[in-house]
């Protein structure tokens, strides 16, 4: 298990819609190159780590990577062969939620081409579809 | 400093979101002007005329409306998502020597020789909150980063603003800094192999008061014999 929150107030949550678009995180805060989620959906922390993993074997030594999502809400699972009922399962992972135009991970120090590489590794393990975002001095993204 | 772009803007007649959406649907900005006593305005531009204007970092455009011209700065410019369209822009009306605050893009110059000893650059600001005269607002302000080696910063006190500007942003605040890009990511490493926790409960909330409370499902503990 790689991240999960180190406190929580509730153990169970509901799972909810994932409604609208990134109102924030949705641009390059830290690094040259972003990898930018363009649709809905959850990243679970094994996923993250997988993706972490990927990135630091590409740009090690060389570059920075930011991971800029958190695994904050837990999923549930029931036990193989289990009636159904008996009450909400336990808690089987953590997930990251993700809006269209959040940005999951930055990169610094490396070029463009290492970064389009390096992330197009990324985008196979993700559930979600992904664009390179590039910073540019303005808020006008590329 | 370039001179000041002019924008052709059309009053609005029909306020409201509805009408916003459909001008956006042609291509055309919704936006509004204010200040100086007068009442705002709603105006319309052409996406393809303000884009163009606000890629290239200008501050203060001759705002021409009605067959009037005023000199106007952008407060606020509203993009979508993906910061791929623009929904709506502010312009308040200034006058020439008028002191204005305004946010101004930093750009850092050359070549760090420290990012060839292994060093990796770092920048902290892309933007200085800067006062000054309406029509002395610099497009960007450049920082030249030719000289710095491993561990070198640049702050913010360390810049000299153009004349008759005077930057607002805290003195502290770091503009670039060259890192040792090997002691970085043996941190990085050192803090995700920190991160990993074996057990897939986190800590609830108020345990620590109640730690009965830790698994609802757990069957409750047998009374210890006497």
């Amino acid at each position: 298990m790689a991240l999960m929150p180190k406190r929580v107030k509730h153990r169970k949550q509901q799972r909810g819609r994932i409604k609208g678009e990134a109102q924030r995180g949705n641009t390059i805060a830290y690094g040259d190159f972003g990898l930018q989620a363009t649709e809905a959906g959850y990243v679970t922390a094994r996923t993250i780590e997988a993706s972490r993993i990927a990135i630091m074997q590409y740009i090690r030594g060389e570059g920075k990577l930011y991971i800029r999502i958190f695994p904050h809400k837990p999923v549930t699972a029931r036990p193989l062969e289990t009636r159904m009922g008996k009450g909400k399962g336990d808690p089987d992972h953590w997930v990251a939620v993700v809006r269209p135009g959040t940005v999951l991970f930055e990169v610094l120090g490396v070029s463009k081409d290492a970064a389009k590489d390096c992330f197009a590794r990324v985008a196979y393990k993700l559930p979600v579809k992904v664009r390179l975002l590039e910073k540019t001095p303005g808020p006008l993204q590329s | 400093m370039a001179a000041d772009p002019t924008l052709l803007a059309e009053p609005r007649t029909r306020p409201g979101s509805a009408e916003s959406r459909r001008l956006r649907a042609k291509g055309i900005v919704p936006g509004v002007v204010y200040g100086h006593g007068e009442g705002s305005v709603g105006i319309a531009v052409p996406a393809t005329e303000l884009r163009p204007i606000l890629v290239t970092g200008h501050q203060v455009v001759d705002l021409k409306l009605d067959g009037n011209v005023q000199k106007s700065i952008f407060k606020e410019v509203q993009y979508d998502t993906f910061g791929q369209h623009i929904l709506h822009f502010d312009l308040q009306r200034v006058s020439a020597d008028e002191k204005v605050e305004t946010d101004v893009r930093v750009v850092l110059t050359g070549v760090a020789p420290g990012t060839d000893q292994g060093g990796l650059l770092q920048q902290g600001l892309g933007e200085l909150h800067i006062s000054c005269s309406a029509v002395s607002i610099p497009d960007r302000i450049e920082v030249s980063i030719s000289e710095m080696q491993v561990d070198d910063e640049i702050r913010v006190a360390d810049i000299t603003p153009p004349d008759g500007v005077t930057i607002l942003t805290d003195e502290h605040e770091m503009i670039a800094h060259v890192v040792d890009a090997a002691a970085l990511a043996a941190r990085q490493e050192a803090a995700s192999e920190a991160s990993v926790v074996d057990s897939l409960e986190p800590e609830r909330v108020g345990d620590a008061d109640a730690p009965a409370a830790e698994d609802d499902d757990a069957p409750a503990e047998a009374p210890e014999e006497d």
